[in-house]
């Protein structure tokens, strides 16, 4: 079950972010190098949850992938484990820094976009990943989704550095009927001051 | 059935003009969400009508069962599918399902061959109802003078109520201290490496979490048990509570770390005497939050409590070795606690315990409990002028009917929106009481539950059931203690004490209250916490099969309303600052202290001293089989617990093929069965192994290749 998330201050806002092509462009420049930029489109979705209090958001992205060659192996036929975690970072990055831009979502909507190129790539990375494939992807256009499920802000203190825990749900699917999904943690190392 | 007296005949309109109709479109897919599960045939509540206290509903019998419905007076579905009128939520306030107890009256007659029912429940008193079921025509079926109801799960009605408090028992002062290789992680705030030290223990620093995963990286050996110091009085409660999740669920996450114990010391946290002060109430949060991480993973986490650290190093010292998980040193001389049952005062007498003349404020007094203590302040404790939070005040559903009601009982009522933890919002509303009826006590019945296991709790999560509780008692504190004569009366749970599963947040919340109440008395103002057990018209009514039994097992059942009320009074006749007024489940008592809390070993009735047996141990069972029947035992035994932890009477039925989830396994009840298996096997199981191998015929394979 999604979570859902406080706004801070202010009345809730839900939402629809079209899809932000400068933006996009921008969070899959690590991969253009390696030939896989897989996302082509993304909407950021910030929706009253309609199982929680009105203040309450659900933030989440619906996504549209291509994938026109194996980044890394010949062609397997299928959508797989390796394309799936390629996918979902290319989500995550872009959910955001979406939600930095758009400031929608704490802590994001503390952050500037600085601190968001500081640190996707070395201080934000998967700490748990789930995937399971239902039926087979074969085609090379397909769609995915992420939501937020939780977003843990912790502290620094003696023991540990600050950290931001994110639990996301995400799914893939195409057109043929396979379908894919599952659940990932990242975490944020090193997240700016959370009282800034 | 007595069916000699004709049933009267109610002729009226159908469904009752002036009644309005009740949702049940999802009837019994929420009683099965509760553990009441219905199959098809049994499923005959068609609709429903609600007038004031009344309700009315239409039953049908099965087509497939109509051809028997002649055969019969009244077919036992039909008359099954009347009953469930009797399950329907309630209109305002609490929804606890409640099921039939005792019949009186029964008079079974008139028309027989019924297929449809129209029944009419009436209440009759507060724990019963009255039936009067005619068919689809309106002619007489049957009718039942008075079905007293009450929560399901066994046990008399009423019985169990128990007024108890903690006590601490001393131990014997430790001859040696221990030797282990101790390793201390953090900063040391309350001296305690030095104390260590001086009693000549060998301590390994780690400075932080890092420091000890590169140790550890470099080869240092695993410590056996590693000691943190929680922080010093002056810390806020969000700091250290969210600290000490932090350090639980890192111990818990480190496989390395699984046959290590992580000991929480703090200086101050608890009260080992009546009258102790508690200046360390955030180390008091940590306390009870460990209290729930140690009901969900016994063996891993302890907590010991000092007076002074530079007396206490020998008795720290061997503490850290007992194996104890909860200890507190005063001069030296270690105690643990133990819950008790309080003798009734010594004098009955109703003489009110606040000023008839003053006002008393009750935060959360338009909820469900907060409404039932209003009625019970004002019928017995003499209270004519109640002033009543609520966040929203006026706009909560029933706030105008308990007003007028509590009116009639002869007390002046006022309302508030008011959120008690936003302090000025709280201080506008103490300010606007008139000089004249001066506030004499405050009750504080706010609170929210956010439950989770600790390995799934984040700050926001404590946040949310922090503020209401922990904040707001803080503010009606700080706001009150001018105000001569003034009592705080903080309505905390004994999950705060016993540490309950799944409620590490709120554990830490309300042992936060308690320490509070204890503050409070030892600097002379008057101040009383009771640590709760369950109230079935309160937290509990969102509960199902598998939360009540694991409830159960752990020796407290639901209170009834009456219940809580009468240790309510009670409780108000007593001096003390803490008292845990609870239902105890008599049967798990009768089951030996080894199912118990340890914090309530010393309630089980005394005769037993081991949990109660699941037959000879499971490994020296299966030495004595072949390989095809040690597959079969471990698999029974799998599915008897699997059984056990959801509720059920018994393994039949149970799909050992069935994923977990789709039997109903939660987090919690995950939890559990990895506890009671690692228990029963003697395996030391990761906290994923459900996860892994998530039914039971898996499960049960991989245990049998780990015990093989």
């Amino acid at each position: 079950m999604a979570e859902v998330m406080e706004r801070p201050g202010g009345a809730p806002a839900p939402a629809r972010y079209p899809d932000d092509r400068d933006l996009l462009t921008q969070v899959l420049r690590p991969y253009r190098a390696k030939r896989c930029e897989y996302l082509t489109s993304a909407e950021l979705t910030v929706e009253r949850d309609p199982a929680g209090p009105a203040d309450q958001l659900r933030v989440g992205a619906a996504c549209t992938f291509e994938i026109p060659e194996s980044c890394y192996i010949d062609d397997t036929g299928h959508f797989n484990a390796v394309e799936f975690n390629i996918c979902f970072n290319q989500m995550f990055y872009y959910l955001v820094a979406k939600a930095v831009k758009e400031r929608v979502v704490a802590p994001f909507s503390r952050w500037d976009m600085d601190d968001f190129w500081t640190r996707q790539l070395g201080e934000i990375l998967i700490t748990d990943l789930r995937s399971a494939f239902r039926t087979q992807m074969r085609g090379r256009l397909f769609q995915g989704e992420i939501q937020i499920a939780d977003v843990a802000e912790w502290d620094a203190s003696d023991i540990r550095d600050a950290l931001v825990v994110i639990r996301t749900t995400c799914r893939f699917w195409d057109e043929h009927g396979g379908d894919s999904h599952g659940e990932v943690t990242a975490a944020i190392l090193n997240p700016p001051p959370s009282g800034g | 059935m007595d069916e000699t007296t004709p049933v009267t005949t109610e002729t009226a309109e159908w469904p009752p003009p002036d009644a309005d109709p009740v949702d049940t479109a999802d009837l019994y897919a929420r009683l099965a969400e509760r553990g009441f599960r219905y199959g098809p045939a049994f499923r005959g509540l068609r609709a429903a009508w609600r007038r004031g206290d009344e309700l009315f509903a239409e039953i049908a019998l099965d087509p497939g069962l109509s051809g028997a419905a002649a055969s019969y007076l009244l077919h036992p579905a039909l008359f099954d599918g009347a009953l469930h009128t009797t399950l329907l939520p309630a209109a305002t306030g609490p929804d606890a399902p409640r099921v039939p107890f005792v019949w009186r009256g029964v008079r079974l007659g008139g028309a027989s061959g019924a297929r449809e029912l129209r029944v009419r429940v009436a209440p009759d008193g507060a724990n019963a109802v009255s039936l009067t079921v005619t068919d689809g025509e309106g002619r007489p079926v049957a009718s039942v003078a008075s079905l007293a109801l009450r929560a399901p799960g066994g046990g008399r009605s009423g019985a169990g109520a128990a007024l108890l408090r903690l006590d601490w028992t001393a131990l014997a002062r430790p001859s040696v201290p221990g030797t282990g290789a101790l390793a201390f992680l953090g900063t040391d705030h309350l001296g305690v490496t030095g104390a260590l030290k001086a009693a000549g223990r060998r301590v390994e620093l780690y400075p932080s979490l890092r420091a000890l995963d590169d140790g550890l990286r470099a080869g240092d050996a695993v410590p056996e048990t590693v000691v943190v110091s929680c922080t010093d009085e002056a810390a806020e409660v969000r700091a250290a509570t969210q600290r000490a999740l932090v350090l639980i669920q890192e111990w818990l996450a480190d496989e390395r770390l699984a046959g290590s114990r992580l000991v929480f010391v703090t200086q101050g946290a608890v009260a080992v005497r009546d009258g102790d002060d508690v200046p360390d109430l955030a180390g008091a949060a940590v306390w009870g939050m460990v209290r729930s991480a140690q009901s969900e993973h016994p063996g891993r986490f302890a907590l010991v409590d000092l007076d002074d650290t530079g007396s206490s190093g020998p008795a720290l010292a061997a503490a850290v070795d007992t194996g104890e998980a909860q200890l507190a040193v005063r001069d030296g001389r270690p105690s643990r606690p133990r819950l008790t049952r309080v003798p009734p005062a010594a004098t009955s007498a109703a003489s009110p315990r606040w000023d008839p003349a003053g006002t008393v404020l009750v935060t959360g007094g338009l909820g469900a409990l907060g409404a039932l203590v209003a009625r019970r302040l004002v019928r017995e404790h003499g209270v004519r002028r109640l002033l009543l939070l609520g966040r929203r005040g006026d706009a909560t559903p029933g706030a105008a009917g308990l007003a007028a009601e509590l009116n009639g009982l002869g007390a002046d009522v006022d309302i508030a929106a008011c959120d008690a933890a936003d302090r000025p919002a709280l201080e506008r509303v103490l300010a606007a009481i008139p000089a004249e009826r001066p506030l004499v006590a405050v009750v504080h019945a706010a609170g929210v539950v956010d439950d989770g296991t600790v390995t799934a709790l984040t700050p926001r999560r404590f946040e949310r059931v922090l503020r209401p509780k922990a904040d707001a008692a803080l503010n009606l504190h700080e706001l009150t203690e001018h105000l001569p004569g003034c009592e705080l009366v903080l309505f905390s749970s004994v999950s705060g004490i016993a540490g309950g599963a799944g409620q590490a947040n709120y554990a830490a919340a309300n042992a936060f209250l308690d320490a509070l109440a204890h503050r409070r008395r030892a600097t002379g103002l008057p101040g009383l916490s009771l640590a709760w057990g369950l109230w079935e018209d309160g937290m509990g009514t969102g509960l199902g099969a598998a939360d009540l039994t694991r409830l159960r097992r752990s020796g407290l059942a639901p209170l009834t309303a009456d219940q809580g009320l009468d240790l309510l009074d009670a409780a108000l006749r007593q001096d003390r600052a803490v008292l845990a007024p609870v239902r105890l489940d008599e049967s798990a008592l009768r089951a030996g202290p080894g199912a118990l809390p340890e914090v309530m070993a010393d309630l089980a009735v005394s005769g037993r001293t081991v949990r109660p047996s699941d037959g000879p141990d499971l490994r020296e069972r299966l030495a004595h089989l072949s390989g095809a029947e040690r597959e079969d035992v471990v698999l029974e035994f799998v599915r008897a617990q699997v059984a056990d932890v959801l509720g059920h009477s018994s393994p039949d039925g149970l799909d050992p093929a069935r994923e977990f989830g789709e039997l109903g396994m939660d987090s919690l009840t995950t939890v559990e069965l990895n506890r009671r298996l690692a228990a029963r096997t003697g395996l030391r199981l990761p906290a994923t192994v459900a996860f892994d191998h998530p039914s039971a015929a898996r499960l049960a394979g991989h245990l049998h290749r780990l015990l093989s």
